[in-house]
């Protein structure tokens, strides 16, 4: 009986402990058996996001793309921006921040699959980052400095995720180690970037401790010396986490992760002169509290709850330098606040249910609206991983969002794997995404003068008060449209992926591929809702458009040899506007094949697409490290064809050449060298070709470098 | 139409039948030259509109405005006819989707006059306005069908507008524009007739 009782102990500690390693991002376990290949990503190694709970890699039935901390590291980039523009099928969108004024050019996002970084989530250890700028989050904002490692779901996913999830989701999981260790690092480069980070992880009896800074600064580039602006003016930022696990019991654990963000952003214009005449900061800062607290009840059921606060703000404040009179104030303030329960259970051995619950609500105070505006938020989801047979498994899915401001919405998930033989998975997946309308379509109270319109967030329009307007005669005219105006739904899409995953059995090599298809409706536009009689338009936002994106994604990685590694990945992808389709069938589609040219009337043929999209994107990464030697180096290239960037004849889409940016390859290397398993050194060079295109690639300076040197302390 | 027969007998049946298709027509269609010119316009709605003559093929001065000797006016993207509410002229206008050089023939009716708080043009009717990019642009395909103040016949098509100083010079943001410069090419038929044909 006694017997009976340890054995039944030590099983518990066992899978208390592999449970344990679910939760924060199990890699004590696997990194001793993981594969001592930097791209060929173990296909069993585990990920948490696709399914919420831990899977390997290769039981995923979605797809799901891992960057791990060996590939960060020797690759020697820095933000994660960089990071993710060299995997496969991710498309980095362009902008250099808050350099902008009024954040006009909204920062680095990431497409997935054809859909805009608006609908892309951004989760840090599982819960939402927010900020974005004009729908974009920035991430250059983020450091890789302490990433575990970054996983990637791409399709709808807001059965799991909710609002957001529409083109996929991004896990930044930090660093979480049961060991004591402490590092440093320092680097050098180009346009006086500096770069400082510092890791401190203590584990004693029933606490880990990890802390982690990170200092970043650059004195900014310029790409057009013609012009009396930088390109990118002067930025400092530093970045603090602290996450504090306490083990109450071998089944009781507490999380508690603090982030806290500051950024400070330069800029000069010259406003009416040759000259830099208007002169200031923007100021970013974001705080993230996350306390988690889990609880194994045995072996087939537990539970977490999870609170978390997040706060972001950005001020600008331009000021004319001679007269200190502003030239242009913005203040921006959002809260989110989340409590949510997560529960797993396995009432049987081929069923794993995850059932959870949450509240969100959300806050956003700025000078564009009128007063505070406030959005709560009330989910369930459920999930049932249904092992059919040892070949089958069935993964439906369904989440429920009720909220304050729009339309209910039920978003229904479907995955299947079915695996003939060892090494080949054939994946289906169906996933429904959402995108709840944002503040700016709700609330955004916006009269600029000088430029002759006015915009409304479409619960901050009022037809009643332009029928009134029409008739004290200041509006000329009221069209259709405005009619429409009123509840805005949220957008919406339905994905499907189909693909297989092949792992080689006599060489250590995998490729995958996957077709995709996203129809998305219900997208949120402008439109013009009246014309007044002083001229200017008063628009507002309507729920109009449709379109699709659909394409293939290929990957292939392998070991060559003992020390080298290749990965290869492309992206295929088509994008159309519905309406546009139907234009063109009726042949009211014209165009310009030159700004101010005649115009044309334009088939189908010459249609590109939704703009911002290039067809064909492609990387392939080559990367070398000699575990006796210790010397490592990576040399990587990114191609990405040309892309419609603007509509300069009305037909919302890029036709003429003027319309495109050009298509480029980035070219990035590193070496490195290992001394005394302590002090490493390493040489990053960027940009090789020196590929510049200041308009469209403002964040891409040419040709440029990166001395590191990094101190394991112990 | 043009289908492709072997034996002779069929080609000398299909040559009658292109004659025949040919001919439709007795005189043969010459278009009218088409004129292009650019105009400086005020980038606000504030100060004189600018008049154009398409007799003339210039601007006409802004004394001119209470005669019969311009056809439109224009400020920032406001257009006025003269007609109506703006001028003593007959002027008419419609805004129609299609090709410049399709059409051949200005319509018999359907001419919108001004009348005050609701001008003829508007500007939906020609150019997108994008909030994002705070730019605009005229739409391709949009065609104007003017009869002017003095009861002739006109077609306009607008090219490009583009933001500039008061001295013609392009501007790019962050700067404002004090006018914009159109550029736009039209068919202009002095005869009265509603053929743009020759």
């Amino acid at each position: 009986m006694r017997d009976i009782h340890t054995f039944a102990a030590v099983m518990m500690k066992k899978l208390i402990f592999c449970c344990w390693g679910l939760l924060c991002c199990n890699f004590t376990l696997k990194s001793q058996d993981a594969s001592d290949s930097l791209w060929v990503n173990d296909i069993q190694e585990l990920v948490v996001t696709a399914t919420r709970s831990q899977r390997m890699l290769a039981n995923v039935a979605v797809p799901t793309l891992l960057v791990q901390k060996k590939q960060i590291q020797l690759s020697g980039l820095l933000r994660l921006n960089e990071i993710l523009q060299e995997q496969t099928g991710l498309m980095v969108t362009s902008g250099t921040g808050s350099s902008a004024v009024g954040g006009g050019v909204f920062g680095n996002g990431v497409q997935i699959q054809g859909l805009s970084p608006d609908y892309t989530l951004i989760l840090l250890d599982g819960e939402p980052l927010i900020g974005r700028q004009g729908g974009v989050m920035d991430l250059s904002r983020f450091t890789v400095g302490n990433i575990q490692k970054i996983e990637v779901v791409k399709g709808p996913s807001s059965a799991l995720y909710g609002s957001e999830a529409m083109g996929g989701v991004v896990n930044i999981i930090t660093e979480k180690k049961r060991s004591n260790y402490a590092n440093a690092a320092f680097r050098y480069g180009s346009f006086h970037a500096r770069d400082f980070m510092a890791s401190l992880n203590l584990d004693r009896h029933k606490n880990t401790m990890h802390f982690f800074f990170n200092y970043n600064g650059s004195h900014g580039y310029d790409l057009t010396p013609n012009r009396p602006e930088r390109t990118l003016d002067p930025y400092v930022n530093a970045a603090l986490q602290l996450k504090w696990t306490h083990r109450f019991s071998e089944r009781t654990h507490l999380v508690w992760n603090n982030r806290l963000y500051r950024g400070k952003q330069q800029s000069a214009f010259a406003i009416n002169s040759d000259q830099l005449n208007v002169f200031g900061n923007g100021i970013t800062q974001d705080i993230n509290v996350q306390p988690t607290l889990n609880h194994f009840f045995d072996d087939n059921l537990k539970t977490s709850f999870r609170l978390y606060a997040s706060y972001y703000r950005f001020t600008q404040q331009l000021n004319y330098q001679n007269t200190s009179e502003s030239y242009y104030a913005d203040d921006f303030v959002h809260g989110f606040y989340r409590a949510e329960n997560q529960t797993d259970w396995t009432p049987h051995p081929k069923h794993h249910i995850i059932l959870g619950s949450g509240y969100n609500l959300q806050t956003v105070n700025t000078t564009r609206y009128r007063g505070l505006k406030q959005q709560r938020i009330g989910y369930f989801f459920a999930q049932n991983e249904w092992k059919v047979s040892d070949r089958l498994d069935f993964i439906p899915g369904l989440r429920f969002d009720l909220n304050s401001d729009f339309a209910n919405r039920l978003s229904p998930k479907l995955a299947a794997q079915y695996r003939p033989n060892a090494s080949l998975q054939i994946n289906f997946s169906y996933g429904a995404g959402f995108k709840a309308p944002d503040f700016r379509q709700l609330y955004l109270y916006y009269v600029n003068n000088p430029l002759g319109y006015q915009l409304y967030g479409a619960s901050e329009f009022s037809l009643n008060e332009l029928l009134q307007q029409q008739r004290d005669g200041f509006i000329s005219r009221i069209l259709p449209e405005a009619y429409q105006i009123g509840r805005l739904r949220p957008e919406t899409s339905h994905g499907i992926n189909v693909g297989a995953r092949y792992q080689f059995s006599k060489i250590p090599a995998r490729t995958e591929i996957n077709f995709f298809y996203n129809a998305i409706t219900d997208l949120i536009n402008y439109v013009p809702a009246a014309f007044r009689n002083d001229g200017s338009i008063v628009f507002s936002y309507l729920n109009i458009r449709e379109a699709y994106t659909r394409g293939l994604e290929w990957s292939l990685s392998s070991q060559l040899g003992k020390d080298w590694d290749l990965e290869l990945g492309y992206q295929y992808l088509q994008t159309a506007d519905r309406q546009v389709l139907e234009n063109f069938k009726k042949g009211e589609v014209f165009g310009r094949e030159y700004p101010g040219g005649p115009a044309l009337r334009l088939t189908r043929r010459n249609y590109t697409g939704l703009l911002n999209r290039s067809p064909h994107l492609l990387q392939a990464k080559l990367a070398y490290l000699n575990k006796a030697t210790l010397w490592g180096g990576s040399l990587r290239g990114i191609y990405r064809s040309a892309w419609g960037v603007l509509d300069l004849d009305g037909n919302s889409f890029a036709n003429m050449p003027d319309e495109f940016a050009r298509g480029y390859l980035l070219l990035n290397m590193s070496v490195q060298k290992t001394f005394h398993q302590k002090y490493t050194l390493q040489i990053v060079a960027n940009n090789l070709l020196s590929h510049k295109d200041p308009v469209n690639l403002p964040q891409l300076p040419g040709l440029n470098w990166l001395l590191a040197f990094t101190w394991n302390l112990f | 139409m043009c289908s492709y027969f072997k034996s002779w007998a069929a080609i000398l049946a299909i040559s009658t039948m292109f004659f025949a298709a040919c001919n439709d027509d007795d005189k043969p269609q010459i278009p009218l030259d088409a004129m292009t010119t650019s105009i400086l316009v005020n980038a606000t709605n504030e100060g004189n509109f600018t008049f154009f003559s398409f007799d003339k093929g210039t601007t006409v001065p802004a004394t001119d405005s209470a005669s019969i000797r311009w056809d439109f006016g224009l400020r920032f993207t406001t257009f006025l006819f003269n007609s109506g509410s703006s001028g003593p002229g007959t002027a008419g206008v419609q805004v129609i989707t299609g090709a410049f050089s399709d059409i051949q023939q200005a319509p018999e009716s359907g001419y919108k006059t001004d009348a005050p708080g609701n001008l003829a043009v508007k500007d939906d009717d020609w150019f997108i306005y994008n909030p994002a990019t705070r730019t605009f642009s005229p739409k391709a395909g949009q065609v104007f069908l003017i009869k002017t103040a003095q009861n002739k016949y006109a077609k306009m098509e607008i090219l490009q507008a583009d933001p500039t100083d008061s001295n013609g010079n392009l501007v790019t943001p962050p700067n404002r524009p004090t006018k914009i410069k159109y550029t736009f090419r039209y068919v202009y038929q002095p005869s009265g007739s509603r053929s743009f044909n020759k």
